[in-house]
């Protein structure tokens, strides 16, 4: 059966204001129950309602609360999403330089059909990168830098949204790159002889595919999530 | 005392609040009350998010435990850097309000000086 009461109200009505970050809102939860309880305990008379809704005026606004944690919890997602993407890029970069490596070292040519389309591809693939890259370093500088200020405004808000779309076109570059490797590894891989050496491009691939699943997948998470508080810093 | 200039040092109140050893948020704003002689009242509410603050910036560490009645209970310490930050904190602190009472005290020699 759900709990009654003014203090299963009061944080039905926190879980609620924070729906936008689950394990935010878990975790206060918790706190917030045990602070309320244990200063209903030392109420004088006891746990009876009254005595409840006095714990809760002196423990302050539920909304207040859940906009103050919103502005760190805001911080705390920006610098996570800018590090993931850094860590993505240079996973990606990394794979790559690894896979041309290997190419050189075991010198795999390309067969006729792969030549012709090998340099549009190359460049595709270096332009998307480079934006990706380009991208995500302006939206690290734009956006962890600066602290979500305390008395939350519209003018920050519409940077935030500028800024996750920023990292967003920045994540759909970086899978543009990736999706051209992929493609252009593929080719090769199909035209070749699957022996041993085909290990490393294929492990490679998979790592640059893994690092722009994980980084999209984290950003839209990270959209939704931030949408959700700004949307409870505007109310 | 005004609401909004403890808000300007929560960070630095709530640091002090747990100077004396591991605490849960209830007991840091007990602490807080009790040490400050109830001049700072806040909402008790406002500890968490400087709580969670902290924390990120690696200035408090925290961990659950259970309470003695069953309740999960998350504990928080200051760390090595949050040590040295609330002694950073208190040697500005002790500046600025030296200056402040030698400014203050200056004015009102200045306003109450007899007529010519």
């Amino acid at each position: 059966m759900r709990p009654s009461g003014p203090i299963a109200d009061f944080l039905a009505a926190l879980a609620r204001e924070l729906r936008f970050d689950p394990a935010l809102a878990s975790r206060i939860g918790r706190e917030v129950e045990d602070h309320l309880r244990e200063a209903l305990a030392g109420e004088p008379d006891g746990a009876g309602s009254e005595a409840e809704r006095r714990v809760i005026v002196r423990f302050g606004d539920v909304r207040e609360l859940a906009r103050a944690l919103a502005v760190d919890a805001l911080l705390a997602q920006t610098r996570q999403v800018g590090h993931l993407m850094m860590m993505a890029l240079a996973g990606v970069f990394l794979a790559m330089k690894v896979r041309v490596v290997w190419y050189a070292l075991t010198h795999w040519a390309l067969n006729g059909g792969l030549k012709a389309i090998y340099p549009i591809a190359l460049v595709a693939d270096r332009y998307a990168f480079a934006t990706a890259l380009a991208l995500a370093l302006g939206a690290f500088a734009f956006m962890g830098a600066r602290r979500p200020p305390a008395d939350f405004r519209r003018r920050h808000a519409r940077k935030l949204r500028r800024g996750a779309a920023v990292c967003a076109i920045a994540a759909g570059a970086l899978m543009l790159s990736v999706g051209i490797d992929a493609a252009m590894t593929g080719l090769r891989l199909a035209a070749a002889d699957l022996t041993l050496s085909a290990i490393v491009p294929a492990l490679t691939l998979a790592a640059e595919i893994g690092f722009a699943g994980l980084l999209g997948v984290n950003i839209f998470a990270a959209i939704r999530r931030a949408a959700g508080a700004i949307s409870l810093l505007e109310s | 005392m005004e609401g909004e200039i403890l808000k300007g040092h929560l960070d630095m109140i709530v640091l002090a609040g747990l100077a004396g050893g591991p605490a849960h948020g209830y007991a840091v704003i007990q602490e807080i009350r009790r040490r400050s002689g109830g001049a700072f009242d806040l909402p008790e509410g406002t500890v968490y998010p400087a709580l969670h603050r902290l924390e990120q910036k690696g200035l408090l560490s925290s961990r659950w435990t259970t309470s003695e009645v069953g309740r999960q209970r998350r504990v928080y310490s200051l760390t090595r850097r949050g040590r040295g930050a609330l002694a950073d904190h208190r040697s500005v602190w002790d500046r600025f309000a030296h200056a402040i009472a030698g400014l203050l005290g200056e004015s009102t020699h200045a306003t109450v000086r007899p007529d010519r």
